[in-house]
């Protein structure tokens, strides 16, 4: 009698452990499957997605950059300033683009900076070319070999799975990673607009301490 | 068996049947040891990972104004600046914020911004261009911070005391699904008195 207890009890702490041990070690919540399918490109050559068509037209460093409001503090690197710009036209219908970003070598994601008062994100129309600069803050180290990455899924929570990602290599060789952190450029911060953009070089003036 | 058991002392009973206890939680971690709390000594220069970043605190400065940046929005008030370097130390971008919401303190005499509707929330300054932070920090990337406070003239600085608290990161939330979160941990892993330089 005792016997078939202790049985009884142990085959139910069995059973709860190896549930235990399935639920830890396959993955039951599926947040999206398959990756991006990526499209990749280089500078100066249109990708084209499924929804949209993206060319990155420059791509060039900075020390500084001014905001629109220029009476406004210049905003200075913690690293360089990585300034890219872009064409982007909806081919179907209008598209939202909640962000870009930088990807490196290894893998590590780089975001746009909001106080750089460049394009976060935007909202594309179709047939109608948007030209847009993203500014990057890059740790002066971490330059070489960086893509440009934009879709219409935010890539923190990996919505950007199972649907089309640009990948576009930016071309940034390694004398290219050695020049750019020494840069003293400064520009006037840009978002985006119908035409086409030209960055505009700044000087600077002490304000008071 | 049973005689083998009824002879035991209730010591000896209470002892196995507690070892049985630990035993049968062991698949749900019972066996995996505690993670160790004990807050360190707070000291400048010391460098402390709070998770997502490497935090050093510099110095800490009580002054009258921090124009162009920031001045008092309380009458009278003083403001105490922490002065700190941070450096993102994991793979993808994280929040300033996690860094402005790990500070605290006691005995501070921190009254809040006329903005922030009675909290007591720093406000955070690049100090390499006295410009307003609350950004995404990229992988690699450091900047040196001024978390600025205001505080109670009268306060008695010798009691001030700060805290660094960390986070523990969560690949996914269970309740929300929301992935890849950092989540504030207790106590905190540095704390303690440090000099306050006060200047006008």
């Amino acid at each position: 009698m005792i016997g078939a207890r202790v049985f009884g009890a142990l085959a139910v702490v069995a059973t709860v452990a190896a549930a235990q041990l399935v639920t830890a070690r396959v993955p039951v919540v599926d947040l999206g499957g398959g990756g991006p399918f990526v499209r990749s490109g280089e500078l100066g050559e249109p990708v084209h997605l499924s929804y949209a068509d993206v060319e990155v037209t420059d791509v060039r460093p900075a020390q500084y950059l001014g905001p629109p409001d220029s009476t406004a503090l210049a905003r200075l690197a913690g690293g360089v300033w990585v300034v890219v710009s872009v064409r982007l036209s909806a081919t179907t219908k209008p598209v939202s683009i909640p962000n870009a970003w930088l990807v490196d070598p290894e893998g590590r994601e780089y975001l746009t900076s909001t106080r750089s008062s460049c394009a976060t994100n935007l909202r594309v129309s179709t047939g109608v070319p948007t030209y847009a600069v993203f500014c990057f803050d890059v740790p002066p180290d971490r330059l070489e070999g960086m893509h440009f990455r934009i879709a219409r899924g935010a890539f923190e929570t990996d919505q950007t799975n199972n649907d089309d990602l640009a990948d576009v290599d930016l071309g940034v060789s390694a004398k290219d990673a050695e020049t750019w952190p020494a840069t003293t450029k400064a520009y006037r911060s840009v978002d985006y607009a119908l035409e086409p953009l030209e960055l505009t070089e700044i000087t600077l003036t002490e304000t008071g301490s | 068996m049973r005689d083998f058991v009824a002879n035991r002392s209730n010591p000896q009973k209470l002892g196995v049947l507690g070892a049985l206890v630990v035993l049968l939680t062991a698949p749900f971690g019972g066996l995996e040891s505690v993670a160790d709390e004990k807050t360190e000594p707070l000291r400048l220069g010391q460098q402390v990972d709070i998770g997502p970043f490497y935090v050093t605190l510099d110095k800490v400065t009580q002054l009258s104004d921090l124009e162009p940046a920031v001045s008092p929005d309380v009458e009278g008030a003083k403001l105490v600046v922490l002065k700190m370097e941070v450096t993102n130390h994991t793979d993808r971008a994280e929040s300033s914020t996690l860094v402005r919401d790990a500070v605290g303190g006691e005995h501070t005499g921190f009254v809040p911004w006329a903005t922030d509707r009675g909290e007591i929330v720093p406000q955070v300054f690049d100090v390499d261009d006295a410009t307003s932070f609350n950004e995404f920090i990229n992988p690699g990337q450091t900047y040196t911070l001024a978390l600025v406070l205001q505080q109670e003239p009268e306060t008695d600085l010798d009691r001030v005391t700060f805290a660094i608290y960390g986070y523990f990161f969560r690949e996914i939330d269970p309740g929300t699904l929301a992935p890849n979160t950092w989540v504030a941990d207790d106590p905190p892993l540095v704390a303690g008195h440090v000099p306050i330089e006060v200047k006008p």
